[in-house]
């Protein structure tokens, strides 16, 4: 169940996937302080590399602009609580 | 004999004065450009060329922005845009006051440092060949 209202600003996952990110960093909060950006991070970052594979980023915080280059329909930017979070998938080797 | 000894010590003296002043000239010029960039290296797998290259292409943007009005997303823009072209895809680039992050990256592609009151994260992922399916 999440707590709060999740907001998708920007994606082109799947659904499905879309609402796994957003449980997962429900989840996240859950298990860690709203501050400790970099332990949510890694949990949704763990959590995505078990179950779709390596090569998963994340980056959650309340201030940050960024750019990078993702593989197509692996890509979601929502809000949650105060919380700004970022998940792509990279490319791995 | 005198006169000899008198002129080389004269010499010995001056050469001396210019090392010293060189060597000020130089840790000056160290300190100058440290205090002028006015960046930490938080943390870093990367080789130095690439280092300063980060450095100086987030100094230069940033002095060049209207002072005390970031734009994160442009920052970003640059130093991926620049690294992808010099060094190859793919390049990702995070730029914020506040955010934490849990990233994979490729060997030698991962710098986090600060430059003024802004963070920046760089890093660089192993591009796969597209599946032409």
């Amino acid at each position: 169940m999440l707590e709060g209202k999740a907001m998708v600003k920007e994606t082109d996952m799947s659904p499905k996937m879309q609402i796994h990110a957003m449980a997962s960093a429900s989840q996240a909060l859950d298990l860690y302080d709203v501050y400790d950006c970099i332990s949510i991070a890694a949990h949704i970052k763990k959590e995505f590399d078990s179950v779709y594979g390596n090569g998963w980023q994340c980056v959650v915080g309340s201030n940050f602009g960024c750019y990078f280059t993702h593989s197509s329909g692996t890509f979601i930017y929502f809000a949650l609580e105060t919380l700004n979070f970022l998940i792509f998938k990279g490319t791995s080797s | 004999m005198e006169g000899a000894e008198e002129e080389l010590e004269r010499r010995s003296k001056f050469l001396k004065s210019l090392i010293q002043k060189k060597k000020t000239i130089e840790q000056q010029e160290q300190h100058d450009h440290l205090q002028h960039n006015n960046v930490r290296v938080r943390a870093c797998d990367m080789p130095l060329p690439l280092q300063s290259r980060a450095f100086r292409c987030a100094r230069d943007l940033l002095d060049s922005m209207p002072p005390k009005k970031l734009d994160s997303k442009r920052l970003a823009l640059t130093l991926k845009k620049e690294f992808d072209s010099s060094y190859g895809p793919a390049w990702h680039c995070i730029v914020g006051t506040s955010f934490g992050s849990y990233v994979t990256h490729s060997l030698g592609g991962f710098v986090y440092f600060s430059i003024d009151k802004v963070y920046v994260l760089l890093f660089k992922t192993a591009v796969e060949p597209l599946d032409h399916s």
